[in-house]
């Protein structure tokens, strides 16, 4: 099965059983790899009534088809299962070296079943895996956990996911960590990890990728390697990391501020990546095979945030979902802030939602100090922000509410339609107001609000892709839906096959890595299809959990105009744009799910029945 | 600083402040030798000591044959190909 280690383990946590089973050729060739691949076993697996914190919601690992081997970024990993914190489908993507090692150590996957009545973590070491006892690792956290099991095997080339406290306290919103502070950050997927009570997964190898034409492969690769070396978004992120786009960012009014209730914090150029780029950077780390590195590393040397060592800097969500959107603009407080969340391990995206999300509530009145416990929430508080993300990781207190997100707090303070997330995920750092395409895309992405899955934002300033027809348009114009569904299907592919966002190549150079790895003679319409089909797959999936039409709407906070700043008053025009999306889609009006036709052209018409698609 | 040099006047120097840690040479070299990504078969080796270090440490096995691939390939300047060393200095 070239391409492919051609085998997944399966572990049942409540059996103790470590089985090797053959990967699914045929799930492999429609559904090609990390979340394309996991979503298709996820359907064999759950159905609607699938508990996600329950024995039988499986937690399922994957790498990418091109993960581990010699291309430019080929380094994503996918982690898929029922989201605890959205309730529909979740998954979300890693990096640095766990994919790739995960294929040295023998598989392309991971299915984690059951549940273990106490901490353990697996241990891959050359295609032979173990379940070991991990209680002397239980209440640490991600940062020592890695340290300490790399300490075990005297090896710092074992690579290591795992969960810390957040996950341990089933907070909802818990994430899976690796190495560098590299995070599978969404959609509550170390909720499920904690549930298990698996603390951690470590592999290591020396298993070959095999490869239909290696020569081949080897042009190919180097060819887009040089690709990605001279492009201008490497040049950037290498430059500046992700924190780059915050200038950026300021001028489109796309830098979420007091939590969307103004355009910008003037403040916020105070921890830009050109502000750290002069005054903190030291160095920057890279994920495997990636020429980009966009990761900094930054040393705080002064202030009440000093640290001792360099750390690894905030990416530019955590930098305004912990920053300007809680009107904080301090460096060394925001860098700090990273360090807790990545250490506890939880979603920086959504935990800084989730605080600031209170800040608007007690400042409205909705809530008291006889509702945080005493705390007083005020805009740019550094210590009460401290004290609620302590809270949030200890699932106690006011962290208690905090955790559940802010779909769940609206709820609870009846204030719908202030909570800015769709489907219960919270929206990322990139305003719909600033980017009307991105409004389309966190209402319809599969599981909620998701940068990810649709980077209209990054179309919208010419780094989409021109081989087909990914251009920069008007970007308040409501002409998106086209845009909007292609991005979508690009991004189902490239996580599928493991390559990174940020490393921008030519169309023909994927289609000629893939078919030099697996030898199948592909094309670009047959890879954009394979998108598609992933991209469909995992929105009958999310239908099936329970995602209606209704889930597909925008809070109406979202379309609550800021006349002043880089937004110039414009709100994304929804009644144009979700029923353009919709008839593009071919999705059901009333149901929302993939049309019968739709689900066959896209050879999917054999697994309607199951989704309940006539 | 690692440096392997070998008689044909090759050599290669690593200045590990400027590695970041992708270890696309360790890639590289495992495919020219044996047609599969596979680290285990790479002459230049890239370990970090301690987790969270920003330094990596550099070196090369002793079946190095400093064909270059490794320099031409890093991205971030950390290995560096010289043809000019002189042959006394080799051994």
């Amino acid at each position: 099965m070239n391409g492919y280690m051609g085998k997944i383990l399966v572990v049942d946590l409540s059996k103790k059983e470590l089985k090797d089973e053959p990967l699914n050729e045929q799930y492999a060739r429609d559904f090609i790899g990390g979340g394309g691949i996991a979503c298709r076993y996820l359907v064999d697996l759950t159905d609607e009534k699938t508990d996600p914190l329950g024995a039988y919601n499986p937690l399922i690992f994957m790498a990418g088809l091109l993960t581990g081997t010699g291309g430019p970024s080929f380094s994503r990993w996918v982690v898929a299962a029922r989201s605890p914190y959205t309730t529909f489908y979740g998954d979300s993507n890693g990096s640095a070296h766990f994919g790739s090692e995960l294929r040295f150590s023998g598989y392309d996957g991971i299915i984690v079943k059951g549940k273990s009545d106490k901490p353990v973590y697996l241990y891959i070491k050359d295609g032979k895996p173990e379940l070991k006892d991990a209680s002397k690792f239980w209440g640490r956290n991600t940062y020592e956990t890695i340290e300490a099991i790399r300490k075990e095997y005297d090896d710092q080339r074992t690579r290591v996911v795992c969960i810390g406290q957040a996950g341990e306290n089933l907070a909802l919103l818990a994430n899976i960590v690796t190495e560098d502070g590299h995070c599978a950050g969404r959609a509550g997927m170390g909720c499920v990890m904690g549930s298990k009570k698996l603390k951690a997964i470590a592999v290591r190898g020396k298993a070959k990728i095999p490869m239909a034409e290696p020569d081949k492969f080897r042009e190919f690769a180097s060819g887009a390697m040089e690709e990605v070396k001279t492009g201008f978004v490497t040049t950037v992120m290498h430059d500046t990391g992700t924190a780059g786009w915050v200038d950026s960012g300021i001028a489109y009014g796309d830098t979420p501020s007091k939590y969307y209730t103004i355009a910008t914090m003037p403040e916020s150029t105070d921890i830009s990546g050109v502000t750290q780029a002069e005054k903190y950077q030291v160095g920057n780390t890279a994920c495997f095979g990636c020429p980009i590195g966009c990761r900094k590393v930054l040393h705080i040397k002064e202030g009440r945030f000093k640290t001792e060592k360099p750390t690894e800097g905030p990416e530019y969500e955590t930098l305004i979902a912990l920053g300007p959107l809680l009107m904080i603009a301090d460096m060394g407080a925001v860098n700090h802030f990273n360090e807790l969340v990545n250490g506890y391990g939880f979603d920086s995206i959504s935990g800084g939602a989730s605080v600031a999300f209170a800040y608007y509530l007690y400042e409205k009145g909705v809530i008291t100090s006889k509702d945080t416990g005493g705390l007083e929430l005020k805009w740019g508080d550094i210590d009460v922000t401290l004290k609620l993300i302590d809270l949030i990781a200890k699932n106690e207190g006011f962290g208690k509410i905090l955790q559940e997100g802010t779909k769940r707090m609206a709820a609870r303070y009846n204030r719908p339609g202030e909570a800015m997330q769709v489907k219960g995920l919270e929206f990322p750092m990139h305003d719909p107001r600033a980017f009307c395409a991105m409004g389309l895309a966190y209402a319809t992405s599969n599981r909620g609000a998701d940068h990810n899955k649709s980077d209209a934002y990054l179309v919208e300033n010419g780094m989409g892709n021109p081989d087909l027809g990914l251009n920069p348009g008007d970007r308040f114009g409501d002409d998106k839906a086209p845009m909007v569904v292609l991005s979508q299907d690009w991004r189902s592919l490239t996580d599928a096959l493991g390559i990174c966002h940020f490393a921008m190549m030519s169309t023909q150079s994927i289609v000629d890595m893939i078919n030099a790895s697996t030898g199948w003679g592909v094309d670009q319409e047959a890879i954009l299809k394979a998108g598609e089909r992933i991209f469909q797959l995992m929105r009958a999936t999310t239908c099936k959990y329970g995602v209606t039409p209704k889930d597909d709407e925008l809070p109406e906070i979202a379309l609550r105009a800021i006349p002043d700043g880089g937004q110039e008053g414009n709100v994304p025009n929804m009644a144009k744009m979700l029923p353009e999306y919709y008839a593009i889609r071919g999705w059901d009006k009333a149901t929302g799910k993939p049309s019968k036709a739709r689900m066959e052209t896209l050879g999917m018409g054999a697994l309607a029945g199951k989704f309940g698609i006539k | 600083m690692a440096t392997k040099v070998i008689k044909d006047r090759r050599s290669i120097a690593a200045d590990p402040s400027k590695c970041a840690g992708c270890i696309t040479c360790m890639l590289r070299c495992s495919f020219r030798i044996d047609n599969k990504f596979n680290l285990s078969l790479s002459r230049i080796q890239v370990d970090r000591q301690v987790a969270r270090d920003n330094e990596f440490e550099i070196s090369f096995t002793a079946d190095c044959d400093a064909c270059l691939i490794c320099a031409r390939y890093c991205p971030y300047g950390a290995l560096t190909a010289t043809k000019e060393e002189n042959e006394e200095k080799t051994g």
